[in-house]
């Protein structure tokens, strides 16, 4: 088994970790920390095929984008929970279900 | 099996556990903490993967930011006097009915995709290659990564500003 093997097997077992906390958690912040998993899943694959190139930089530099892509994308996903608790006192995301009151 | 084989299996089974861990615990905070080790594990596999400046980025921007903000966001939005954050777990059969078999698709299209083996390049500066890359032939996402940064930061304070009654129509 090669090393890259290696790096796809563990990419894929954290992308189903990320796929099993989505539709198992009801808790909007457990959610997020599904979708990172599901993110550095991707970005390990980017690395580890960067490995297989001569130039290791294609492959980094998408990794790198992904790791800026991710870090926004909790920050707004985190204000945006921040104001459904504000006004639902909850986030599990199965008792939020109107649109306003 | 040399050293750093050992290493190697070493980051990968702390990613894999503590992955294992992060998806069975029903406490917010553990999962937060499990998350650190699962992108602690994956910088050091970074790390294997001649991309020490990926494992270098990941560590200050996941761990130091991303893991700070979702502790923000679990300590604002949960009682801790309750002392459990917790989540609970539904559809637990299903869930990991379909993970799993998404798992052994995956493993099996690994298994049998005729992947191209190692190049054993030569070691090249990951540091400098990376910077001129930024500046010439990805400058235009780089710049676009600039302005999404820029939008967050200003959305982010938007969303999660103070109301103040400014419109007496709008003011509650």
């Amino acid at each position: 088994m090669s090393a890259l093997s290696i790096y796809l097997l563990v990419g894929a077992f954290l992308f189903s970790l990320g796929l099993f906390i989505l539709l198992t958690r009801r808790n909007a912040i457990m959610a997020l920390i599904g979708i990172e998993l599901i993110m550095n899943a991707a970005n390990l694959n980017f690395v580890a095929f960067a490995r297989t190139q001569p130039e290791h930089v294609d492959g980094q530099m998408a990794a790198l984008f992904g790791i800026v892509i991710a870090a926004a994308e909790v920050a707004v996903a985190l204000a945006i929970i921040l104001n459904v608790y504000k006004q639902y006192r909850t986030v599990n995301m199965d008792e939020i279900d109107t649109m306003k009151e | 099996m040399s050293i750093t084989t050992l290493l190697f299996g070493l980051f990968a089974a702390i990613s894999v556990l503590s992955g294992f861990f992060l998806a069975l615990t029903r406490n917010l905070l553990h999962a937060a903490f499990s998350l650190f080790a699962v992108l602690f594990g994956v910088a050091g596999l970074y790390v294997f993967a001649q991309a020490e400046f990926l494992a270098v980025t990941q560590v200050i921007v996941y761990v130091g930011g991303i893991l700070v903000i979702l502790l923000f966001g679990i300590m604002l939005t949960h009682k801790l006097r309750e002392l459990r954050p917790g989540t609970g777990i539904v559809n637990l059969v299903p869930g990991a009915a379909v993970a799993l078999s998404m798992f052994f698709a995956l493993a099996l299209m690994i298994r049998d995709f005729p992947l191209k083996a190692g190049v054993n390049a030569p070691p090249v500066d990951d540091v400098k290659a990376i910077g001129q890359s930024t500046l010439t032939s990805y400058l235009l996402p780089f710049e676009l990564m600039s302005i999404l940064l820029l939008a967050v930061l200003i959305g982010a304070a938007y969303l999660t500003r103070r109301d103040k009654p400014v419109n007496s129509e709008e003011a509650i």
